[in-house]
């Protein structure tokens, strides 16, 4: 009986969330006239405030993990694969599972009034993508300073070791798993309609645990 | 929270959209870039009978720099592995016809392409050259060093074993000290055998008598030593009644015997020092064993030359010993 209720809303949460999607990515023609000004209010009234406080979360986040690293790496003599690690912890899996439980709780969840809104899908979005690449950017260049200091001699390795993870399948499960994240975060709230917090939440993280499984699978199995 | 205006709202979306595209198309063209896809490159394929620990991505390093990137690994018709690398064609130029290419495996962290350009002289290496692939593997020499091992070890069994040529050197090496310290000496290692030594002795004794013999007979010395040396002079004709010559010539006939003795006793003195020598034997027996030999040929040159002389004496001048009675030699 339990499961069949679980199985119930689950359905009816994922039809909602396919609703708002194909509202989001309508044609303009079918959508309302009013949804780009109210995206962009969403946008510039929700976003914004929350990125200060991101970003130095982000970044305090990022130099305990890279400290850690380095310093373990330097104590076994492996300073060398200290840097692929990081930008395989930090940049790949971390930071965007990070920035999208944030912007989830931050922007999409406390707001459930107007839980079916377009313009606070695309808020979410946008803002679950910008954050991952601020966040992922922030994160390699403490990265760099953290163990090459200011000096500029180890660009080119640098950037050498971020092409050598980065290859084509790697970019493309990043991609993807960023854009599922983002849409997670966005549509997640229409099928949290009838939800209480703690049962939001619980959903939020499943969704986006079974989202990073799915993306670590791709890459590493 | 303040309420913005439409334009603020519109400056602010506006920023943070195009803040969000600016980033997903710099991280694509970043990641492009350290791809190397925007430079031009060569191709260069390494062949190698085994290129476990190799992989799509890694780097070929010239000096430790990053020249180029796998590619692509694939197995050849020929049965070995052809390692693909992208080398961009600013990296090219250190590349030579004669460069090297090794492939080496370590015990921990991961496995490394290095080129090496010894001649940087050299014409530049072609786009799609190929060229062999060195292995240099940490692990690999371990069945080797055990093999190794166990061949010395078997090697060690069979000099130590109780029949082995070592053993029975120094078996040998051990009569040889014995009759070292026996009371003959040296003598007998070099005679081989003791009744050799005591010939030798006895016509050193023989000799010893002979020349007082002489000494008495010629010169008229009288020696202060043995009976039976006078009791030899007393039966010799005086040399009065020989003739001047025969005198002289028996004169140098004594003058060279004396010098055979002292070429004797020279060869006696050398008798001691063999003495050390033989000692050497156990660290350098066949060094010992030719300086044996050498000195073993010079005493009988000296006992040859003794005999003979003798001989000549008992020619020129007739003695009373038994003329049968010569030096035996072994």
């Amino acid at each position: 009986m339990m499961q069949l209720n679980w199985l119930h809303q689950t359905g009816h949460a994922s039809l909602e969330m396919a609703k708002l999607f194909v509202r989001m990515f309508a044609l303009p023609t079918y959508q309302d006239a009013r949804s780009w000004p109210a995206a962009q209010r969403a946008i510039a009234e929700r976003c914004l405030p929350v990125l200060p406080g991101f970003l130095f979360l982000s970044s305090l986040l990022s130099l305990v993990i890279i400290r850690i690293v380095t310093v373990t790496a330097q104590s076994y003599g492996l300073s060398e694969f200290a840097l692929e690690v990081l930008v395989r912890t930090l940049v790949l899996e971390l930071l965007p599972l990070y920035s999208a439980i944030l912007v989830a709780l931050r922007i999409s969840l406390p707001d459930r009034t107007n839980h079916t809104d377009i313009a606070q899908a695309w808020a979410g979005l946008l803002a679950s993508l910008l954050f991952t690449g601020l966040a992922s950017l922030l994160a390699a260049t403490l990265a760099y300073l953290m163990v090459y200091g200011l000096s500029p001699w180890g660009l080119a390795s640098y950037i050498g070791a971020i092409g050598k993870i980065f290859t084509p399948a790697m970019s493309f499960i990043f991609l993807l798993k960023t854009l599922a994240f983002s849409l997670a975060v966005a549509l997640l709230p229409a099928g949290l309609a009838k939800a209480n917090e703690l049962q939001a939440f619980t959903r939020l993280i499943a969704l986006l645990l079974l989202v990073e499984v799915v993306s670590l699978v791709g890459n590493y199995a | 929270m303040t309420v913005l205006t439409d334009e603020q709202v519109g400056r602010r979306a506006k920023f943070l959209i195009g803040l969000t595209a600016l980033l997903l198309v710099g991280a694509i063209v970043f990641i492009l870039h350290a791809r190397g896809a925007f430079e031009s490159s060569q191709r260069l394929t390494l062949v190698t009978d085994d290129s476990e620990g190799a992989t799509v991505g890694m780097s070929l390093t010239f000096a430790g720099f990053q020249l180029g990137r796998v590619t692509r690994i694939r197995l050849g018709e020929d049965g070995n592995a052809h390692i693909e690398v992208d080398i961009p064609q600013s990296e090219a130029h250190w590349l030579k016809v004669s460069s090297v290419f090794t492939l080496e495996r370590n015990l921990l962290g991961g496995t490394k392409l290095k080129a090496y350009s010894g001649i940087l002289e050299d014409p530049l290496l072609p786009d799609g050259a190929v060229r062999p692939l060195l292995r240099g593997d940490a692990t690999a020499d371990i069945p080797k060093v055990a093999g190794t091992a166990r061949e010395l070890l078997e090697n060690l069994q069979t000099l130590t074993g109780s029949n082995s040529p070592l053993v029975r050197s120094l078996e040998a090496i051990e009569v040889a000290s014995q009759r070292l310290a026996s009371n003959r000496g040296a003598l007998a290692v070099l005679m081989g055998n003791t009744q050799g030594a005591d010939q030798l002795q006895e016509a050193i004794g023989d000799l010893q008598q002979l020349i007082a013999a002489t000494n008495e007979k010629v010169l008229g010395l009288r020696p202060s030593s043995t009976n039976s040396s006078t009791t030899a002079s007393a039966s010799i004709v005086g040399p009065a009644d020989a003739p001047t010559s025969t005198l002289e010539s028996v004169n140098k006939t004594i003058q060279a015997t004396e010098a055979t003795l002292r070429k004797a006793q020279e060869s006696l003195t050398k008798l001691d020092a063999v003495l050390d020598d033989t000692k050497a034997i156990t660290r350098n027996v066949r060094a010992a064993s030719q300086d044996l030999e050498l000195l073993r040929y010079e005493v009988e040159a000296s006992l040859r030359t003794a005999d003979e002389l003798m001989r000549d004496v008992q020619r020129v001048w007739p003695l009373s010993q038994d003329p049968e009675k010569g030096l035996a030699l072994p």
